[in-house]
């Protein structure tokens, strides 16, 4: 039974290079989507124009557009797709469930379904903080309740089946009460939050959320180790000296905060916090722990490329951001449950 | 003598066979108003091996967990050399009594190496950053189990019995003081399962202590020092395994007769002790 185990085999399991050149790689792809976000669009630049154009004090209409629309938008994509990357992966590896993702189970859709209340309560006007509050709020409420849920032996099923619950019901009272409102764009606003979009967005949405996202981030970021030790199952991971309950709290927490605050600005944009993690899960040794910080850059790349996306030209004018990022997730899920099925 | 956390690093100068590592008193736990471990005593001292037995729902799992801080008492105390366990830290209670579950769980393809390597955890370390005392501790709890052809493997690829050594290993790497493991060779061909009791043996004898949950009498007889026999949630025999296997003693628990000691075995493990 004894047989030398060299040093090279206990090195194996340590993946910190290819890690590296992961996150090395998703961030250069970034960067370049994020020139792209800066020069695409009605006008396009190149790139060389955009240093003059950022950073002259400009009144001149290139200036406006680059600085003050294209910019914001694009920090924001990053933003709320860095939060529902990471979300993604923390749920995931919370629940030990790869479907677990915070559009499909009804986290994003009750986050909507408050900030919508909170926008057409009035409440929302009092303060700019009020709007990412009542976000996080419903999307506490939705991953409180999923937690519960899922506790010690419920199956996958019963997780997703009460998340589509759980978000046909958001989904049905966001509807209903952007129907009752004297709003006369309601149909649009509909889209707005069920679709998501980061078309019109400002500094100023960046910034109501800021705070709550960097906590969120911290929050979740740090619970790389519990992750990786619940893998082993949650008596095996108590014995390893996690405090289980405390783990389950900060990922409640965490979730909540990135993605009730990104909804909040961006309504629900699915399926982000699904692709993501499954696609970087094999590249990490299909850690739970290294999954978060590469989800967060793999959140920020695609939500940034489906922006993109929703700029193809249409007669109809822009497509929303949801509906690209759905395009692609939807039959990812599909192919999961399908494999899982097989299995 | 209490034994506080802050004082374990002089007292762990102490080490020695004769040393009182755990101690359970009086533990009761109610699981859906029922007792399922009612008014338990146990002890364990360094060096020693210590063999958890009885029938199906006797409550070993549970003592098992209690032993290792994971079941809150209704009444009573575990005590590790002197102090609450249920007091210490989690990190140190993690440091001091690895575990091993009755079926450990796997969630997610992790390869070989990185599964023996949270058994690092409670020392600090995390995946990301291995300490040269991690490595070289997970690369002898590799090597202690055979499962250095293994190590890059992924954990969705190996047969039962192989993930079996895994988990082992896993506890192994921990360099826990006391292990705690729950019918660690159930799913083992008969050369693991007399690998790993082995292993486990090797660990008490070199000043730790093991307590393990077995179902297989002859093999208890054969390894452990002393037989604690559950029945009902209670003690029903401790001692030596030549007292605790007696005849009666496992016709009452186990409803077998005087035939099954030499069927399963168990006669010949004895008359083998000497």
């Amino acid at each position: 039974m004894k047989r030398p185990c060299t040093r090279a085999i206990v090195h194996g399991a340590d993946r910190a290079p290819v890690r590296r050149g992961v996150r090395l790689a998703l961030a250069s792809i970034l960067l370049l989507l994020f020139v792209a976000a800066l020069c695409v669009g009605a006008v396009t630049l190149s790139p060389l124009d955009l240093p003059a154009l950022l950073l002259a004090h400009d009144d001149a209409p290139l200036a406006i557009v680059v600085a003050q629309i294209r910019l914001p938008r694009a920090l924001l994509a990053i933003v709320v797709g860095a939060s529902l990357g990471l979300a993604g992966a923390a749920l995931q590896g919370l629940l030990r469930n790869p479907l677990a993702e915070p559009g499909i189970i009804g986290v994003s859709g009750m986050a909507a379904l408050a900030a919508v209340l909170t926008f057409y309560t009035g409440l929302a006007a009092a303060s700019v903080w009020i709007l990412p509050l009542g976000g996080m709020l419903g999307a506490l409420a939705a991953v409180a309740v999923l937690a519960l849920l899922s506790g010690r032996d419920t199956s996958i099923l019963t997780l997703i089946l009460a998340g589509v619950a759980i978000n046909s019901l958001a989904g049905a009272l966001t509807t209903l009460v952007l129907n009752l409102t004297s709003n006369p764009f309601a149909a649009y606003e509909i889209f707005f939050w069920l679709l998501g979009s980061l078309a019109n967005r400002s500094f100023e949405h960046l910034l109501m959320i800021a705070p709550f996202t960097m906590i969120g981030w911290l929050l979740l970021l740090r619970t790389g180790r519990g992750l990786d030790a619940l893998s082993l199952g949650e008596d095996t991971a108590a014995s390893l000296g996690v405090d289980t309950q405390r783990l389950r709290r900060r990922v409640i927490l965490g979730t909540a905060l990135t993605v009730g605050s990104a909804v909040a600005v961006s309504g629900v944009v699915g399926f982000v916090g699904l692709v993501v993690p499954h696609l970087l899960r094999p590249l990490v040794g299909h850690r739970p722990g290294a999954l978060l910080s590469a989800s967060m850059l793999g959140g920020a790349t695609l939500t940034l490329a489906a922006d993109l996306g929703t700029r193809v030209p249409l007669p109809q004018g822009e497509l929303k951001l949801g509906v690209v990022t759905a395009l692609i997730g939807a039959p990812f899920f599909l192919h999961l449950v399908l494999r899982g099925r097989a299995r | 003598m209490t034994v506080s956390g802050r004082d374990h690093a002089v007292d762990e100068t102490r080490r020695g066979g004769d040393t009182r590592l755990l101690e359970a008193r009086a533990v009761r736990v109610a699981r859906a108003g029922r007792a399922v471990l009612d008014g338990v005593d146990a002890v364990l001292d360094g060096g020693e091996f210590l063999g958890l037995i009885g029938p199906n729902g006797a409550g070993k799992t549970t003592l098992l967990r209690a032993l290792a801080g994971l079941e809150r008492a209704a009444g009573g105390e575990v005590l590790y050399r002197g102090a609450r366990l249920a007091t210490l830290p989690p990190g140190e209670r993690a440091r001091h009594c690895g575990y091993h579950a009755q079926a450990p769980e796997l969630h997610w393809p992790l390869d070989v190496a990185s599964i023996v390597a949270l058994g690092r955890l409670p020392h600090g370390g995390s995946l990301d950053r291995l300490a040269a005392a991690d490595r070289a501790a997970i690369r002898r709890a590799i090597d202690r189990t055979g499962l250095a052809p293994l190590a890059v493997r992924r954990g969705d690829t190996l047969s039962g019995g192989e993930l079996a050594r895994v988990h082992m290993a896993r506890l192994l790497a921990g360099e826990h003081r006391v292990l705690l493991a729950d019918e660690p060779i159930a799913n083992l061909d008969p050369r693991y399962q007399i690998e790993i009791m082995n292993v486990l043996r090797e660990h008490a004898a070199r000043g730790g202590a093991v307590v393990v949950v077995l179902h297989d009498l002859a093999i208890a007889a054969r390894y452990c020092d002393r037989l604690v026999l559950l029945d009902a949630g209670r003690v029903r025999a401790s001692g030596r395994p030549r007292e605790v296997l007696a005849a009666d003693q496992l016709m009452d628990a186990f409803g077998v007769g005087a035939d099954y000691l030499a069927l399963s075995g168990i006669a010949g493990a004895l008359a083998a002790r000497g």
